[in-house]
């Protein structure tokens, strides 16, 4: 508003000078030019508008729609290599998740063997401690029982050797003699 | 020392009289002829080798397209695409006009109240003639008078009507006109004060209106864009009133 305002006074501060001058105000004002301006208007703005409505609108919507085409063309293909790239990957699950399976089976099966080995070998080795405890046990009573016939032998020998170093007197005992002594010590 | 208004001042470059109507090419013919030509070059440098991929100069014309695009598909609507050739000259028409006249010793065609005019009258004829063609005349009568209103009101409100619609070419033209002339008479008047101050005060006097002229002439160039803006997107919401006749 101020603008217009400021205008007004300017135009008509001039307005005196003009007048002084004889030219009579705004020369927008003056009809003379006007058949000039709006001829003048006329062709080159309709110029203008045919030639901006019939080469460069269609020019410039021509390459938005090519651009929008690529775009869409572009975005659409990378859409089914997207799908592609999830298919190879759900793929890829699949055949993991499958051998994973496969792996485990082939881990159990092999755990299953050599359990079985290991307890087949466990029950032969007992089976051989068995069988040489046995033995030892055996040679052992052998020898038990052997020393148990000689300890009277021993013995008798002893107290014949004890007898006579007391004594200073032979004594032949026999077997027998033990043997009573053992029934009835007295 | 000129008039601030001798600026606006028709010369005659080459006189043509053509049944009894000078018809003469002028300075304000000059400077349109240098628009359009402005205008073209402009557009085909920006699509000279159009891709794809734009190059900064197709980048600017598409923006320009895009801008028009936009404010018709806010402003009207799809059906509103068919005008997007005439808008899109309309605002560069008047955008170069007011840019050009920014330059010093051009001519500032949209200063002069009889272009505008004659602009904003032709838009105002190509609605009248749309909203009649779309609707019938009976229907574009009836938008003179707002639809849920008291009969008792109409005495009043289709008179008011009526002349805010006739209006339109004359507040459209003089809006246009009156800022274009009102900046260029106050750059000139600050112009002389640099002059004037400077002479008088050994030049330092002349600093001050010098910084405002500066500052004045960056506003001047908004005003010129948005003076452009604001008819075109006028343009629209008349275009707009003719199709959708509310």
């Amino acid at each position: 508003m101020s603008r217009f305002l400021l205008t007004l006074v300017i135009l008509i501060s001039f307005r005196g000078s003009y007048s002084a001058e004889g030219k009579g105000g705004m020369p927008q004002l003056n009809p003379e030019s006007f058949s000039s301006q709006l001829f003048w208007l006329l062709i080159f703005f309709t110029f203008l508008f045919f030639i901006i409505n019939s080469i460069f609108i269609p020019k410039i919507k021509k390459i938005r729609n090519r651009r929008d085409e690529t775009i869409d063309k572009l975005l659409s293909e990378s859409k089914s290599i997207n799908q592609s790239m999830e298919n190879i990957i759900q793929k890829i699950n699949n055949e993991m998740s499958k051998e994973k399976e496969n792996s485990n089976i082939q881990i159990n099966k092999a755990i299953n063997e050599n359990k079985a080995i290991l307890d087949k070998k466990i029950s032969s080795l007992d089976v051989e401690y068995e069988k040489k405890r046995e033995v030892v046990i055996k040679d052992l009573t052998i020898s038990k029982t052997k020393i148990e016939k000689k300890i009277p032998e021993i013995v008798i020998a002893l107290s014949d050797q004890i007898f006579e170093k007391i004594l200073g007197e032979k004594s032949k005992s026999s077997l027998d003699d033990f043997e009573k002594f053992q029934k009835d010590p007295k | 020392m000129a008039s601030p208004l001798s600026q606006f001042e028709i010369k005659t470059i080459v006189p043509i009289e053509v049944f009894g109507y000078d018809i003469s090419f002028t300075n304000s013919s000059l400077a349109m002829l240098a628009t359009v030509l402005l205008i073209i070059l402009f557009l085909s440098i920006g699509l000279k080798n159009s891709s794809i991929i734009p190059s900064k100069s197709q980048t600017l014309v598409e923006l320009s397209y895009e801008f028009i695009a936009g404010m018709i598909g806010d402003n009207i609507g799809k059906e509103g695409m068919k005008y997007l050739s005439f808008i899109f000259s309309l605002f560069m028409f008047i955008l170069l006009g007011n840019l050009l006249g920014m330059l010093p010793y051009s001519f500032t065609w949209t200063s002069h109240i009889i272009v505008t005019f004659a602009i904003s009258f032709f838009i105002f004829i190509l609605v009248t003639f749309i909203a009649i063609f779309k609707h019938g005349l009976f229907k574009f009568l009836g938008f003179f008078a707002p639809s849920g209103v008291p009969k008792a009101m109409l005495i009043l409100l289709v008179p008011i009507e009526v002349i805010s619609y006739l209006s339109r070419p004359v507040s459209l033209s003089v809006r246009l006109f009156a800022n274009m002339m009102a900046g260029h008479t106050l750059l000139k008047v600050i112009g002389g004060f640099v002059f004037v101050l400077g002479a008088n005060s050994f030049i330092i006097g002349g600093a001050l209106p010098v910084a405002f002229l500066i500052a004045l002439t960056g506003l001047e160039i908004v005003i010129a864009f948005l003076q452009a803006y604001v008819f075109a997107i006028l343009t629209c919401l008349y275009i707009n009133d003719a199709i959708h006749l509310h």
